[in-house]
């Protein structure tokens, strides 16, 4: 029972390689066994381990703690497992009337599964660095699986902007190890505290968030996102914009809780609104429906930066709370958006109508969706954003950040949900996988909107403080936060203006992105000189 | 003396992806950059010029074994996304005809 | 070309940061790990290449997925190659 860590990152690989050799078609439904095994082992050594709220460290190998490799589980990695396993099981099931018998396929996705859950909980900065980059090894070829034009551009684009932002990681790796000895990071950090105001510590923690940020989508960095999100087929999109887009984010609550250099968490406050407001206006500006859907994806993750920038206190919470919420009702989402291209074989917002009538029970569970992210007050996205808003509570400018952010992402799925509206041509066509797992998503959304607030006590072990949740005055609020976003949807962006089609055809090249690369590192050495 | 000269190497490379208009030469560039990579690891692990890290019946001094096996690993991984790199390079080229970026992102 | 000067400015005062922090960091090196593997590492694993010992023995784990890179690596060229006869 100890070591189930590893049971666990090699159950998946170990299936994936049995699935390829055997190219069986009822071999394949190993791939559910292989969940169900994960998930019983996942919680017989959750409660084995009285809730782990203590820390549970495995030495590889037996060796002393700063010479070998350590693998480190504790309440947050425990959380992330229980998340992506679930999330894996929807994917599942999601894709199952088409890759049934696709052997490769369910190798790729089965490996990916292996590899993320070690990515999970490893305790050793260059273990991480290889499994980052297996991770976008495997992404790659998920993307470019169709083989068409469209999606084997962007794959290149996104291998190689990645592997530029690992480089950087390196050249930080080697500056930390030369003055800390170790590569272990709880021994980093207990090495830290005396060297920080040194110039190569600084230096090393640069260049590794720059990397970091090159993996979760910062402000100058994100291109790569809407292009491999969009370009994916469609179960592999759900997959990359729910949870492989957060391990960048769970990397850097790692790294940041081994750093902790203060001077850096207002940058990280400004740079998260940067994100989300750069997201905003490119969301508006298009047309293609998953094209807006990776944008709000920048969006969202602009929001959970700023909760996440203080590193304490309330607002931490709820930016962990925004990250299992978001991996939520974003998969719904994608899954929606690929049951329609199915279906109607068209991309552009503009010209697909009628949806309700055509996929009822999809758009139903598609509007929990969208009422979800725009934060109605009995779904859950509304109680991860009023963490956040209480833990900033006091500060003015803040709050009014937050409330143009919730606004903006109102007003770009008033834009999306004009697909639900006009008169469809043909019969309803019948989808049961994809809408057994929208109907198990959405059902968790309704549920965590309740009982989120318990359950984030109960796992995590803190408290939080009495936030009211369902109060007339928070629905007061959201409706008048629909009303304003249905003006300005009216009068600003129906119009599509000149100036939002240039946006919508703005394409950053390879060489500029690099450029804007190197200009985010001269930034924060401008910031922590000053 | 020697790092300082190998992160002049990397930062022409970095120069060279930040200005290269043509995939295969970002591709070569991030090839050099890798490479210069792998020499600042070796220098800043040897600050002392001591021998090969292989145990034989001297008391020598010696440079410091774990960068050197890190590196083996970067290595193996820069070679092999070069490769897949190079493979969808080729398969753009079949699909666009152009081996430019601007002019390959910008046809839909 | 106003682009290609602001790349070599911001260039190379990353340059100066780096070897600032090179010759300052001197008298705060740090050689635990390099101590223990020299005087440690033959009693342990038994190899007298050091290097050797360290890639194959304390660190094992990073070694078994660097070989599984290599695996999804060459499966997915080959994936990716082969032809689709309805694309043309």
């Amino acid at each position: 029972m100890e070591y189930v860590p590893i049971y666990l990152i090699f159950i998946p690989i170990i299936t994936s390689m049995i699935i390829y050799l055997s190219d069986n078609r009822y071999v394949n439904y190993m791939t559910f066994l292989c969940q169900l095994v994960l998930y019983i082992l996942a919680l017989k050594y959750y409660m084995v381990n009285d809730g782990l709220i203590e820390e549970k460290i495995i030495l590889l190998g037996g060796w002393d703690k700063s010479i070998g490799i350590a693998l480190k589980n504790d309440a947050l990695s425990m959380s992330f497992i229980f998340l992506s396993i679930f999330i894996w099981l929807m994917v599942l099931t999601y894709c199952w009337d088409k890759r049934k018998n696709n052997s490769k396929f369910l190798f790729f996705l089965m490996f990916l599964q292996g590899t993320f859950l070690g990515l999970l909980q490893t305790n050793d900065l260059f273990n991480l660095f290889v499994f980052i980059e297996i991770v976008t090894i495997i992404s790659t070829i998920l993307i470019v699986y169709k083989k068409d034009g469209y999606s084997i551009k962007s794959g290149l684009y996104y291998l190689l902007f990645n592997s530029v932002g690992m480089i950087f990681y390196l050249i930080g790796l080697i500056l930390i190890y030369n003055l800390s000895g170790t590569l272990n990071m709880d021994a980093i950090s207990r090495t830290i505290p005396s060297l920080r105001d040194t110039n190569a510590i600084k230096l090393g923690y640069i260049f590794i968030i720059g990397a970091i940020g090159v993996k979760s989508a910062f402000f100058p960095i994100y291109n790569w996102l809407p292009k491999a999100h969009s370009a994916a087929p469609s179960s592999i999109s759900v997959l990359l914009s729910s949870l492989l887009v957060k391990s960048g984010i769970y990397a850097f609550i790692r790294l940041n809780n081994m750093f902790k250099m203060e001077s850096f968490y207002e940058f990280f406050f400004f740079l998260g609104f940067f994100t989300s407001i750069s997201g905003i206006i490119f969301a508006l500006s298009q047309k293609d429906i998953k094209q807006i859907l990776a944008f709000s994806t920048i969006s969202q993750i602009g929001l959970i930066l700023m909760g996440l920038s203080s590193m304490d206190g309330n607002a931490y919470i709820g930016g962990i709370m925004h990250i299992f919420n978001h991996a939520m009702f974003k998969a719904l989402l994608f899954m929606g958006a690929g049951t329609i291209i199915n279906t109607y074989g068209i991309r552009r917002i503009t010209e697909i109508r009628g949806v309700f009538k055509r996929l009822p029970y999809t758009s139903i569970f598609m509007i929990v969706g969208i009422l979800s992210i725009t934060g109605v007050p009995f779904l859950n996205g509304f109680i991860s954003k009023e963490v956040i808003k209480y833990g900033l509570e006091g500060f003015y400018l803040k709050n009014m950040m937050l409330y143009i952010i919730n606004l903006g992402t109102s007003i770009y799925f008033i834009k999306f949900s004009q697909i639900f509206f006009g008169q469809a041509d043909r019969e309803k066509s019948r989808n049961l996988n994809n809408n057994l797992s929208m109907f198990l998503l959405a059902s968790i959304c309704i549920v965590l909107g309740s009982y989120s607030i318990p359950l984030t006590e109960g796992f995590f072990g803190i408290e939080l403080l009495n936030i009211r949740v369902m109060t007339t005055y928070n629905l007061i609020s959201y409706l008048i936060m629909i009303g304003i976003a249905y003006l300005i949807f009216k009068q600003v962006v129906e119009k599509d203006y000149n100036i939002l089609k240039k946006i919508r055809h703005t394409h950053i090249s390879f060489e500029a992105t690099n450029f804007l690369l190197v200009m985010f590192i001269f930034i924060m050495m401008l910031w922590s000189n000053k | 003396m020697n790092p300082i000269l190998s992160f002049i190497v990397v930062l022409i490379g970095v120069y060279g992806l930040a200005t290269s208009k043509n995939i295969i030469k970002s591709i070569i560039c991030i090839n050099i950059t890798q490479t210069a990579v792998v020499l600042i690891f070796l220098n800043l692990g040897s600050f002392n010029f001591g021998d090969i890290p292989i145990i034989t019946d001297e008391v020598i001094p010696m440079v410091d074994p774990l960068p050197q096996a890190l590196m083996i690993t970067t290595i193996i991984i820069g070679t092999t996304i070069t490769a897949l790199a190079l493979m969808l390079s080729i398969k753009t080229f079949h699909y666009y005809g152009t081996l430019d970026w601007k002019e390959m992102m910008g046809r839909e | 070309m106003t682009r290609k000067i602001f790349l070599i400015a911001m260039l190379t005062s990353i340059f100066i940061l780096f070897s600032a922090s090179i010759f300052k960091s001197e008298k705060y090196l740090n050689d635990f790990s390099k101590s223990y593997y020299l005087s440690n590492g033959f009693y342990e694993t038994g190899s007298k290449n050091i290097v050797t010992g360290i890639y194959l023995d304390y660190r094992l784990f990073d070694s078994i997925f660097e070989a599984s890179i290599l695996l999804i690596v060459v499966s997915g060229i080959i994936f990716i190659s082969t032809r689709d006869d309805k694309i043309l």
